[in-house]
């Protein structure tokens, strides 16, 4: 319909995410229902849509956290299929972050950030903690890495858990509602540091409620509703003139409080 | 919503080319399917599992060829495997001192193990009930506000939580039960019917008479009534808001409606009778009194007392009655009753009973009628003898009594089942103390403070709010509590109480057939296991909350 | 009882009545007799049952209960007097507010206080006063028969502590408790937080930790000693051994949990056969020297058995436990339908022919009857059964559509629900009878001692499973995920994240389990083991202690509640500790 819907040109070699017709059922429920995205790389996608609307499941699809049983979802040139090799190869390369945090309560906050690294990536311990250091430096709590989870605030908790993500050198990363959890005091020096990564040129998928944080770094919006992507537009099209009936309502719903 | 979804995309043609694969990345990449590596490995594992089982079983197989012919010896004399349960049949050959059902040393294996099943129930469900009783009492009484009753409660459950049940079970049979006194100074607390010596309890108990199955369908109609009542009181209280005590009214009707029952009961019944010869000039059971007085020449019952003891024993009735018979309790009642002294005879089977009536050593013989009946014509001059209707009661109190160095009637707990009893009683108990109180304590202050809030008066605030929700974190353990109670009556091994696994050992050591006998013995207590496992499974799902 | 109106149903206009400022008669009757005929009923009952008890101590035990009666009599008063002139003093407030805050409970105070005066002071004639505390006046000739016997404590302390092990080997089990004493010790101060960051604390933390690592071994060569089989090295045992443990690095390597340099592939492939030569070596020396000549297990008694059950079974049951709880929630590909119903069939169709109707044609006569069930059956019963071949499509059925066909899950879910559901007795029976019947004919038999600790083990691994699933369970999704997204795979899983996390959680129950088994394995006396419990029965048999049960018992009933109460307490210390830095 637009100029920005997913056409041919979706086979460059740049594109990082090709989805194609994903289908996922929980049981008899149909969770995702055919859906097709192409995701550059470098881009920033947010991902909107009323809750139930399986955006969730659609970004945890993405490295398999949740199963697909139907379509194709194609991660840096390595397709997701049954096969543990492309399924760790894939993890390796998407940083994944959380909306509770899910960091490791028992780990210190450099611990928590180096396990990955040097169990999986095969880095020395030195290698590791000096880049962990630089991304806890990033993200603005270099004096919190030999606390444990338990003693830091919620947006801390989730700068960490953004650094651990970061510190795996990943190519893609993924943001499950990472400020739902949040203070609201708290939300902001989080979307700080996610606004920094899209500036940095980060390829970034995104679930999230900020309608802010949406309009001013995204690329491209994706309006799901229903397991379905209803819209896919750029952000000031997407706020100002949205196309279909259920954005208008949605947006409605949102921006009226 | 046709119209606001986003078409896909055409043909194929957007779709990425699979990449150009050898047949070598091909086959790598089934071998490193996850669900293949899955199944891999559980077939790995099922083969591991039959290999060791193939190295035991072969060993199992040679050993049982050896010395197990004799275990598979049919009735006849045969070999085969299918006779591996013949033997069960065999007389049995040893006592059971407590049983329920009866059982002689030659009844079969079959019967003696159903009585260790039966006296396995018969402890569990009797400790299980009590453990609730007392655990509840004492998980409550840990949370009271008197110092003295948390104190001592909480010393109770540690002390118990702390040591083994097999220690506390031979503490309390060897040092408490069987260190009571003799029965002839058996204890009576508080002068009530019971009786607490070294052998065990006896205690006055409740015996249903024939005519009771008439006043238990009072009773049902009594409940039924009940229920009627309730309902028509609540619906009416719901019309028009005029409140009432249900309860009271329900009760009332209930009262009334088993007092008729009994009356009715005790009005048709005529099962129990009397058998004595013509020549004793008796006809009906109220002119005791007078053949009372005429044999010892006296004008009033009340100077039996004075007589002296030869005497006595001169005028004394002698009776016979069968052994455990509920006519035993009700005709002595009778005479107790009336202050006439009676000498009893307790005999096994009729026969026994007759014999002793035909030499003289007793004067009469209390049965049900239908035994009577049957006896008279046993004997030589059916026409010299007559069998008197005896009065009886729905429901009669068995009530111990001493006679000679010993004391009849009533209900007997033998040391070991008691000392089982309790041992189970009390272990469980500190145990179940703590999931009740952890139950209580875990309905928040917050619910007590709504209830409160929505002006719920205190009963109501206990019986709709709290007790629903303690009730969901208590009954789960619960439930287990009554399993591990179940399964622990096999402790009863330590104190000699022949339930199921007693016996099952004993008819090992008598059978030889150790293998036979196990497996029955796991299938008994896996039945029970499992019948715990549905109620708390068809529990957790009834009464699970959907929390989030 | 008292106390459930108390506690669980406070009114909530309580500040108005029970001894308050301003005292009003009729509030108190109400709040504390009068409130409902429930209450006014069970007053009058608890006063009788009181005053019942108090007339027949007076009676019997006048000076005791006359002191009880006094001194309850003296709190009451002084609580009244404090209440309404308001002139409480320490004393007489915190009695008001623990034992005389209503008039159930000043019944039920002093009823309990006689009650306990009648036990106590019973326990403690027979106890004490009466009591004999000489070895030598333990003879029923010159025993007192009104109180105990504690000489015998004494007189059979060789009994109580190991059984019939011979004299000669005292030392020994005296050298194996002194050095888990010291083990012991060492962990504690280590673990002490004014030590644990020093160097020395360090230091002496990584010996204890060393030597708990190889106190299985220690332990074994003082109780069970060592045997000498005359070569030096058996080369089979050497390759074998050191095969299987490369294999495991291969594997560990494999899947990532360890990585691999020169030096640690070396430990890795020298492990197997140093610590075997270390061990013939030791073996060689002490038999020459006969330091540690072997020992029968069946030898080992009284407490000494019971610590060794104690800890063998934990120790063997533990890792046992968590590989069926990770099966229990194994969430793998289960084997597919078409892979199982085919294998089922045929089975069933080899049995329904073998079994069930097979014909007799050419087998000896006595073992046609086994071959064709169906034709030789005696009645209806044996009929059906004779068709058991029948129950493979249905387990088969009941397989896939309860697991998925997930084998795993299956075989450790019926594996923990069988054995939770027999009796421990059952299964310690059953290992001693059953043994002879799996091993190779010409074995000598298993001691009893190794049957019941694999009895045992079995038995404890399940209840052990289950609660090292419930560690697992209360670990949050979240944390699965976040090691999934991570890119770490399963072992590494469960080895940084999950095991810790669980296990921390697990150390309350844990150590309840651990207690558990220190507490049943007293039921091994039931299956002829002499273990504290056990040696009872050869104690009383002696003439010289004929009869004396009670003193024993309460000797054992004393002993397992403080080792009980002292494992607990340490597992507190523990759960402290570890929960350190954690919310």
């Amino acid at each position: 319909m637009t100029a920005i819907m997913d056409g041919p040109e979706a086979t460059k070699v740049s594109d990082v995410i090709v989805c194609r017709d994903v289908h996922k059922w929980y049981g008899d429920f149909e969770a995702l229902k055919g859906v097709n995205l192409t995701v550059e790389a470098g881009e920033v996608v947010v991902i909107l849509g009323p809750s139930g609307s399986g955006k969730s499941t659609f970004i945890r699809c993405m490295n398999r956290l949740e199963e697909h049983q139907e379509g194709r979802i194609i991660i840096d040139g390595i397709e997701l299929t049954h096969d543990v090799r492309n399924i760790s190869e894939i993890r390796r390369e998407v940083g994944m972050v959380f909306q509770q945090f899910n960091l490791f309560p028992h780990l210190t906050v450099m611990d928590n950030i180096t396990l990955a690294p040097i169990n999986v990536r095969k880095w020395s311990r030195d290698r590791a903690e000096e880049l962990a250091m630089k991304w806890l430096t990033r993200v603005g709590i270099p004096e919190q890495a030999d606390k444990y989870p338990g003693q830091l605030s919620g947006g801390q908790q989730q700068r960490v858990a953004i650094a651990r993500a970061l510190t795996m050198q990943p190519k893609i990363l993924l943001f499950d509602e990472p400020t739902s959890a949040l203070d609201p005091e708290m939300i902001s020096e989080v979307l700080d540091v996610m606004r920094d990564l899209a500036k940095a040129g980060y390829t970034i998928v995104a679930v999230t409620h900020e309608m802010g944080f949406a309009r001013e770094v995204a690329q491209r919006i994706i309006f799901m509703d229903g397991g379905q992507i209803v819209e896919i537009n750029s952000p000031d099209d997407f706020f100002n003139n949205p196309t279909h009936e259920r954005t208008k309502l949605f947006l409605s719903q949102i921006l009226n409080h | 919503m046709a119209q606001t979804t986003v078409s896909p995309p055409g043909s194929g043609a957007d779709i990425p080319p699979p990449e150009e694969q050898s047949i070598g990345s091909r086959v790598m990449s089934y071998i490193f399917d996850i669900r293949f590596l899955g199944v891999l490995g559980q077939i790995a594992f099922i083969l591991l599992l039959l290999v060791g089982a193939q190295r035991i079983f072969s060993n199992f197989g040679s050993n049982v060829d050896k010395l197990g012919r004799a275990q598979f010896i049919c009735r006849d004399g045969r070999f085969a495997y299918r006779c591996a349960y013949d033997f069960m049949d065999n007389e049995a050959g040893f006592d059971i001192d407590d049983t329920a059902l009866d059982y002689v040393n030659t009844d079969s294996f079959w019967w003696a193990l159903t009585n260790g099943i039966v006296n396995t129930f018969r402890v569990g469900l009797l400790a299980l009930v009590a453990t609730t009783f007392l655990g509840t009492t004492m998980g409550i009484a840990r949370m009271s506000d008197n110092w003295l009753v948390s104190r001592l409660s909480l010393a109770y459950i540690e002390i118990i939580r702390n040591t083994p049940i097999l220690v506390q079970l031979l503490l309390i049979y060897f040092s408490v039960i069987l260190a009571l006194p003799d029965i002839k100074e058996a204890v009576q607390p508080f002068n009530l019917p019971i009786f607490l010596s070294n052998r065990g309890l006896i205690m006055a108990w409740p015996q249903f008479m024939s005519s009771a199955s008439i006043w238990i369908a009072f009773l049902v109609l009594g409940v039924i009534q009940f229920q009627v009542m309730w309902m028509f009181l609540s619906r009416r209280e719901e019309k028009t808001g005029q409140e009432s005590s249900k309860f009271t009214w329900g009760l009332a009707g209930f009262l009334i409606i088993a007092a008729i029952g009994w009356i009715v009961s005790t009005a048709v019944a005529e099962n129990e009778g009397l058998l004595i010869p013509n020549s004793s000039r008796i006809d009906e059971v109220e002119d005791f009194e007078k053949l009372m007085l005429a044999r010892a020449g006296i004008n009033h019952l009340s100077e039996l007392a004075e007589l002296p003891q030869e005497e006595l024993d001169a005028v004394t009735l002698n009776v016979c009655v069968l052994r455990e018979s509920s006519s035993e309790a009700n005709f002595v009642n009778r005479l107790a009753s009336e202050g006439i002294p009676f000498k009893i005879s307790r005999n096994g089977s009729p026969a026994k009973a007759m014999a002793k009536y035909r030499d003289g050593s007793c004067e009469m013989f209390a049965a049900p009628k239908s035994v009577l009946a049957a006896e008279i014509a046993t004997l030589e001059t059916p026409t010299d003898h007559l069998i008197v209707p005896v009065k009886e009661r729905p429901l009669v109190w068995s009530i111990p009594r001493f006679e000679k160095f010993n004391i009849i009637g009533g209900l007997l707990l033998t040391p070991e089942y008691f000392a089982l009893f309790l041992g189970l009683t009390i272990f469980y108990a500190g145990g179940l103390a703590e999931v009740v109180r952890a139950g209580i304590l875990s309905v928040s202050k917050g619910q007590t403070e709504a209830a409160r809030a929505l002006g719920l008066s205190e009963g109501q605030r206990l019986n709709l709010i709290v007790l629903p929700q303690a009730l969901r974190v208590i009954i789960p353990p619960l439930i287990s509590t009554y399993l591990s109670l179940m399964k622990d009556t096999s402790l009863g091994v330590a104190v000699a109480f022949q339930e199921v696994y007693l016996v099952s050992q004993t008819l090992m050591n008598q059978s030889g057939r150790a293998l036979q006998i196990m497996i029955v013995l796991m299938i008994i207590y896996l039945s029970i296991s499992i019948f715990f496992s549905a109620i708390l499974n068809w529990y957790n799902d009834r009464v699970v909350i959907v929390e989030r | 009882m008292a106390s459930i109106s108390t506690t669980t149903n406070k009114p909530p206009v309580q500040k108005r009545g029970t001894f308050s400022k301003r005292f009003n008669a009729t509030y108190f009757l109400q709040d504390n007799i009068t409130g409902s005929r429930g209450q006014l009923i069970w007053v009058i009952i608890l006063t009788i049952l009181t005053l019942g008890v108090l007339v027949q101590q007076l009676g019997n035990a006048p000076s005791r209960a006359w002191i009880i009666f006094g001194i309850w009599a003296v709190g009451v008063i002084g609580t009244v007097v404090g209440e309404l002139f308001t002139l409480h003093i320490g004393a007489t407030r915190w009695l008001k507010e623990n034992m005389f805050n209503n008039v159930t409970n000043v019944l039920v105070t002093l009823l309990l206080a006689l009650l306990l005066g009648i036990v106590c002071s019973g326990l403690w004639r027979w106890g004490v006063v009466n009591a004999t505390f000489s070895p030598e006046l333990t003879h029923p000739d010159v025993r007192t028969f009104d109180g105990a016997s504690w000489g015998v404590l004494w007189g059979a302390r060789k009994l109580l502590l190991t059984g019939l092990l011979g004299p000669e080997h005292n030392s020994r089990v005296i050298g194996w408790t002194l050095t888990i004493l010291a083990l012991w010790l060492m962990s504690f101060i280590g673990t002490r937080d004014s030590t644990r960051e020093t160097t020395a604390g360090t230091f002496i933390r990584r010996v204890a930790n060393t030597g708990w690592i190889l106190s299985p071994f220690i332990s074994y060569i003082f109780l069970a000693g060592l045997d000498y089989e005359a070569p030096f090295v058996d080369f089979r045992t050497l390759i074998v051994g050191t095969a299987i443990v490369t294999a495991i690095m291969g594997i560990l390597w494999f899947f990532k949990v360890i990585q691999l340099n020169p030096v640690s592939t070396a430990a890795w492939v020298l492990a197997w056969p140093l610590s075997y030569l270390l061990w013939r070596t030791i073996a060689y020396v002490s038999f020459n020297a006969e330091i540690f000549s072997p020992i029968d297990p069946d030898k080992w008694g009284g407490l000494l058995l019971t610590v060794i059950f104690a800890i063998f079974v934990n120790i063997l049951s533990f890792p046992i436990g968590i590989l069926l709880a990770l099966g229990r929630r194994a969430d793998v590909q289960g084997i597919p339908w078409w892979l199982l119903w085919p294998v089922a069939i045929l089975l069933t169709a080899w049995g329904l022919y073998t079994s069930t109707f097979g014909n007799c044609i050419g087998t000896p006569s006595f073992l046609c009857e086994n071959v064709n069930l169906w034709a030789t059956s005696r009645n209806g019963i044996e009929r059906v059964i004779s068709l058991w071949p029948l129950l493979i499509p249905l387990a088969t059925w009941s397989f896939l559509r309860s697991f998925n066909g997930n084998f795993l899950q299956a075989f450790s879910v019926l594996f923990i629900e069988i054995i939770r559901g027999v009796p421990l007795i059952t299964l310690l029976f059953m290992a001693i009878i059953m043994a002879p019947f799996f091993l190779p004919e010409d074995s000598q038999g298993l001691s009893n001692f190794w049957a019941v600790i694999v009895g045992y083990t079995i038995f404890t691994s399940s209840y052990m499973a289950e609660l090292v699933r419930g560690g697992l369970q209360a670990i949050p999704n979240g944390q699965y995920e976040a090691a999934d997204a991570l890119g770490i795979n399963t072992l590494q899983k469960y080895r940084f994240i999950i095991l810790p996390q669980a296990l921390r959680i697990l150390i309350p129950p844990l150590a309840g389990a651990v207690i558990g088994t220190f507490k049943s394995s007293s039921l091994v006396a039931l299956v002829g083991m002499i273990d504290l419990v056990g040696s009872t029965k050869a104690i009383i048999a002696n003439s010289q202690w004929l009869g004396l049960r009670t003193e024993l018992y309460v000797f054992m009933f004393v002993l397992y509640f403080l080792v009980s109460s002292v494992v607990s307490w340490y597992s507190r210390r523990l759960e402290d500790q570890s929960g350190l830095g954690v919310r």
